[in-house]
């Protein structure tokens, strides 16, 4: 039987958590922004090399500028959580630090993985400006737009998830 | 009767499915979701694959609200309460709140939209006055560095037109003189402007001889209009007061470049500087300042612009950046500044701005300046 992981997409609003995971499950990207409310669900089947393969229940949760704010039924049964920030915007990475330590604190066995969307639209200057937030903290630059390092992620992911 | 209303207008919003501890449907009604008897709940969507691990826990009650449900034909927003029991009967209970829930969404994306505006635009600010500020360090870093040298050139034609000079190169280094004092000017307005922009230019209060000044301004500017072969008349209200409280420096340079800009643009006839009283209210003295000339006039279609740096004037000789500078000063005195202009026939700059008033006045000038004398004695003496 297939092993089937639940994943949970967390992050501001307008960050595009929606558009990474449309962007993993159906290779796909639009410039339109729309709001989640609630909770998107989608599936996605990846093979892992030389192992069986894993399906993916990804849960797409409405932004939230705070973690605490997060309805916590949504997070029951978690096993990966993929903390999404807008790497062209500082506000969405601000509080950073003090959202990882609650999903430790309350969660501490789930692997997090932390990433800066929106690589397209910053350059190795800037990156350089926020290196001492980015470097200790963040595990993957991605673009959802170009489509940069998505698979990557995912895949990382559920190699630490089987 | 009542019934057959009920019936009528009556929505069933909500399904209940019993299914086995593995999420197998034992028994539905149907009514938002289709699904078979015997299926597993989970084919219908991703989202009941949790009920595995949920059904594990007994006799608990589970709520999730607003759960969009991407099904084949339609999308339907939901809140699901999933009761786990003891004797492998579990209930699902869906509600269909779509349309509660497609208006939430309609205010969501207007509030969020909203933000995200508004934080763009807070980046783009960010960004621009970075720049902004970029270009005025570049601009003072580099007038300060342009100053040294036009200042040494200054000084030292200064002494070479004293030397033993034929008229021919006495001309010469008459041109030389009034370029670099055109040079110098230009500067001093591009480091005003780059202080202005940077917010880095503060007007200071002090008690000045207002009359002094005027003097001053009269007897300079007769002698540049005089050398451009222009007659200049100056005119001032008795009723000014003598002493004021204010930028004794920003007020020479707010004439000055009007009077600059006059002399500038006028081929013949004449420039004139009038000041008069308009009123004295509160301890403040509010006065007008009028320059008027007789040259080129300014287009009507150009005449909003004219306080712009470096607007194009007639004949599109560049005004440069004095009268941006004046409409700058004067705002910040609480003032104001205009100007009316017939092409051909010249212009005329009103400038009203207001003074405090000083207690100083010439007797206790005079008793100063006693006390400054008998106290420089009295150091005199001490120091022999």
């Amino acid at each position: 039987m297939k092993a089937s992981k639940k994943i949970v997409i967390i992050g501001h609003f307008g960050v595009g958590k929606t558009s990474l995971i449309r962007r993993f499950v159906e290779n796909t990207f639009s410039e339109d922004y729309q709001v989640t409310i609630g909770v998107h669900i989608s599936k996605k089947t990846i093979e892992i090399p030389e192992q069986e393969s894993i399906s993916l229940i990804i849960w797409d949760l409405e932004g939230q500028d705070d973690l605490k704010k997060t309805r916590s039924s949504y997070l029951l049964g978690t096993n990966g959580f993929i903390y999404v920030f807008d790497s062209s915007k500082p506000l969405t990475f601000e509080n950073l630090n003090s959202e990882l330590k609650f999903l430790k604190e309350n969660y501490p066995n789930v692997p997090v993985k932390v990433v800066g969307n929106k690589m397209d639209l910053v350059n190795k200057t800037y990156l350089a400006q926020y290196s001492s937030v980015f470097k200790p903290l963040v595990d993957f630059f991605v673009s959802a737009k170009t489509g940069s390092r998505v698979e990557s992620l995912f895949s990382k992911l559920a190699k630490e998830l089987i | 009767m009542l019934e057959a209303y009920k019936k009528k207008y009556h929505t069933n919003n909500f399904q209940y499915i019993l299914v086995d501890d593995l999420g197998g449907v034992l028994e539905t009604d149907n009514t938002i979701l289709g699904v078979q008897k015997g299926s597993l709940l989970k084919t219908i969507h991703p989202f009941f694959e949790i009920l595995n691990s949920l059904l594990e826990i007994k006799n608990e009650r589970f709520e999730f609200s607003c759960i969009n449900l991407n099904l084949e034909k339609k999308t339907i927003i939901v809140d699901v309460i999933i009761h786990s029991q003891n004797n492998k009967e579990n209930l699902v209970i869906i509600e269909d709140l779509t349309k509660y829930y497609n208006n939430y969404q309609l205010t969501a994306q207007t509030r969020n939209e909203s933000i995200i505006n508004s934080q763009i635009l807070e980046l783009k600010n960010e960004y621009l006055l970075e720049k902004e500020t970029f270009k005025n360090n570049f601009i003072a870093n580099f007038s300060h560095q342009l100053r040294n040298p036009i200042t040494a050139s200054i000084i030292f034609s200064d002494l070479l037109i004293k030397s033993n000079l034929n008229s021919e190169q006495k001309n010469y280094l008459d041109i030389i003189q009034s370029a670099n004092k055109d040079l110098k000017n230009r500067i001093e307005d591009i480091l005003d402007i780059s202080k202005i922009e940077s917010g880095k230019l503060i007007l200071t209060e002090k008690v000045f001889d207002l009359r002094k000044l005027l003097n001053d301004i009269n007897v300079g500017y007769k002698l540049i209009a005089s050398k451009k072969g222009l007659e200049f008349n100056f005119e001032i209200d008795e009723k000014l007061p003598e002493f004021i409280k204010g930028d004794q420096y920003r007020l020479k340079q707010i004439i000055g470049n009007l009077l600059n800009n006059a002399i500038s643009y006028t081929n013949k006839g004449s420039v004139k500087l009038n000041l008069s009283l308009n009123y004295i209210r509160a301890k403040k003295a509010n006065f007008r300042i009028e320059v008027s000339d007789t040259g080129i006039g300014i287009d009507q279609k150009k005449i909003e612009s004219i306080f712009e740096r470096f607007t194009k004037t007639q004949n599109n000789k560049n005004a440069g950046l004095g009268l941006s500078i004046v409409k700058y000063l004067v705002s910040e005195m609480q003032g104001n500044v205009k100007v009316e202009s017939e092409i051909d026939k010249g212009s005329k700059f009103i400038c009203n701005l207001s003074f405090k008033l000083s207690d100083f006045n010439n007797s206790l000038r005079d008793e100063l300046l006693n006390k400054q004398i008998t106290n420089l004695d009295k150091k005199y003496t001490v120091l022999l």
